[in-house]
């Protein structure tokens, strides 16, 4: 689904990813872990195609060239990125915004738009699934939103934009134990043969509910190291510096 | 028949001299660049209107000249060309319709008295004026307890050149609302004087859209007179091209006033390298049992907001016009009259709104 090859990052005219490798197939999941600062937002803002970057070398996706892509062009190619501090957009009211941002993908994609009766009840399905107050879609997106309904806001744009490459820089931040359950929920439920997850953690908690397939440690700009699940419960019992040192 | 345009203005009821730009309230104005310029005075216009109006109380005026009217008794009507009054004896909302002629110039004046406890809901509609230029005056007296909503919509030909003053008089425990969209017009200039006695309120908001080379001015002068009176200027403008907007307010607060409310505030969204904004809050304090405020911030669009946006794959075009309308929809939901807010709605069309 996902290959990058030899990949250069810069953002603000800093170098932050050197060289990096990565290739994620079909219904994989994989989580990125790494000391602050080390390039891991980065990497998922450079896939995702965000104005900060500057990238340079190879990211093929389902053989496609991403980095001449913009980002909505990537987005509306399945790729989604929930954001570590979704920003608060005042005046633009939430459902309206999910149901352009849903019927812009689709009319892109050559598909028609969904009508207001077949997405107020894809909508109200996954509020149900993930138990998220039906007022958040009548406020102004993000704006007044606790840390908890703000990752559960992006949780819900997933779930109904229904994408196949998922990039999700720590979802698991800041939620009390019953929102990062509810959280996992709406991962695992898109979870499958077709989709694809990159997942920025700090904690092993997530990873409970959410077992990887692989797990990359990056440093310093690139993939020092990579495993399974096992790694990501070394690094929680050891730390950063026992770990790559026995590298 | 032409006429240079410092001979019309010398004429015109509103100016008693040709105003210079010394002047502090003509300092930001373009005026200059039109008086080597021609204008026809249109004596008689054409009776044909194309599309009546389907509200149902209305007057229909080209060039100054009423061509025809819809109102019931309660309303009082004189009027003349180029002048028009009005006396409201009960609730009613009346829509104005002002269109112009090609390079006409016109200089209208409207008087209206709104009686005691009645409420007047009043829309204006200015639209057409090829490369005119329009002098328009309005003089409102709100009799005690009476209310005035009043929305203008400045919708001219893109080479107009109008200028709207508006005179309110608000009597004790009155008040005035108005909304002014200031959209189209190569220079449009739309004054407000209003004097507030014991009790009465103003909320004046405008809305400038400009593109082009355009200039709009919105000057705003707040005299409270009486105790206990409360005023809330606000603007917004959106900024585009070479264009330029001007706002500015000064809020009048007398000796011996008690207990008195004022606010200023003006907000600009400046969305090229171009576009210019000249914002002059002021506010004139005199006494010492009040509170006021007054605010001016100029910003561009957040490119991190559009970043979002785009990563849901929304457009960036598409972005840009969802957080222009963010900008602007509070003021638009301010307009109470569901009627009025469907027409500006309806101007504003999918760019704007």
């Amino acid at each position: 689904m996902l290959k990058i090859k030899n990949l250069d990052v810069q953002i603000a005219d800093k170098d932050v990813i050197h060289g990096l490798d990565l290739d994620v197939k079909a219904g994989e999941v994989h989580v990125v872990m790494g000391l602050n600062g080390t390039g891991k937002s980065t990497l998922l803002k450079a896939i995702a195609g965000s104005y900060e970057t500057k990238s340079k070398g190879i990211m093929e996706y389902f053989d496609k060239d991403l980095l001449s892509l913009s980002a909505n062009e990537r987005a509306t190619e399945g790729i989604f990125m929930s954001f570590q501090n979704p920003i608060e957009i005042p005046g633009v009211n939430t459902i309206y915004f999910l149901r352009t941002a849903l019927n812009e993908q689709r009319i892109s994609r050559g598909e028609k738009s969904l009508s207001s009766v077949d997405f107020m009840k894809r909508v109200q399905e996954k509020m149900n699934f993930l138990e998220i107050d039906k007022s958040i879609l009548q406020r102004s997106l993000n704006v007044g939103f606790s840390g908890g309904e703000k990752k559960k806001s992006e949780i819900l744009q997933m779930m109904i934009l229904e994408p196949r490459l998922i990039l999700l820089d720590e979802i698991d931040s800041g939620l009390d134990i019953d929102a990062l359950k509810s959280v996992a929920k709406g991962i695992n439920s898109l979870r499958g043969k077709q989709t694809s997850f990159i997942i920025i953690t700090h904690y092993n908690r997530l990873l409970e509910y959410v077992p990887p397939d692989f797990v990359h440690i990056l440093d310093h700009g690139k993939i020092v190291k990579s495993g399974n699940a096992s790694l990501a419960k070394e690094l929680e019992e050891k730390g950063y510096e026992d770990v790559l040192s026995s590298t | 028949m032409f006429y240079l345009l410092p001979e019309l203005l010398r004429q015109s009821s509103m100016f008693s001299h040709i105003p210079t730009k010394k002047e502090e309230k003509w300092r930001f104005s373009p005026l200059g660049e039109y008086l080597n310029r021609e204008y026809k005075k249109v004596p008689l216009a054409h009776k044909d209107i194309l599309d009546k109006p389907k509200e149902e109380y209305w007057i229909y005026l080209r060039d100054g000249h009423v061509l025809e009217l819809k109102l019931p008794p309660s309303v009082h009507v004189k009027h003349t060309p180029f002048t028009l009054e009005l006396n409201c004896f009960e609730d009613i909302d009346i829509y104005l319709y002002l269109d112009y002629s090609t390079q006409s110039f016109v200089d209208f004046r409207i008087n209206i008295i709104i009686q005691e406890h009645v409420h007047l809901s009043l829309y204006y509609s200015y639209e057409g004026g090829e490369k005119a230029f329009i002098l328009h005056s309005s003089h409102i007296k709100l009799e005690p307890y009476a209310r005035l909503s009043q929305t203008q919509v400045h919708n001219l030909s893109t080479q107009a050149v109008s200028i709207v003053e508006n005179r309110v008089h608000l009597d004790k425990n009155s008040f005035f609302k108005n909304f002014s969209l200031l959209k189209e017009g190569e220079y449009i200039h739309n004054f407000f004087h209003t004097d507030l006695h014991y009790q009465s309120e103003a909320e004046i908001t405008s809305l400038l859209l400009t593109h082009q080379r355009q200039k709009s001015i919105f000057s705003c002068d707040v005299n409270h007179l009486g105790d206990r009176s409360t005023s809330q200027v606000l603007s917004k403008q959106v900024i585009r091209d070479k264009s330029t907007c001007v706002v500015d307010a000064n809020t009048l607060i007398t000796e011996k006033t008690k207990a008195t409310e004022a606010t200023q505030a003006s907000h600009a969204l400046l969305l090229d390298e171009d576009a210019h904004i000249h914002s002059k809050p002021h506010l004139q304090i005199y006494s010492d049992d009040l509170s006021a405020s007054h605010g001016s911030t100029v910003g561009e669009l957040d490119q991190e907001a559009i970043s979002y946006l785009c990563s849901r794959g929304i457009s960036e075009e598409k972005a840009r016009s969802m957080l222009i309308s963010a900008f602007i929809n509070d003021i638009l939901e301010s307009i109470d009259d569901t009627g009025h807010k469907e027409h500006i709605l309806k101007t504003l069309g999918e760019d704007d709104a």
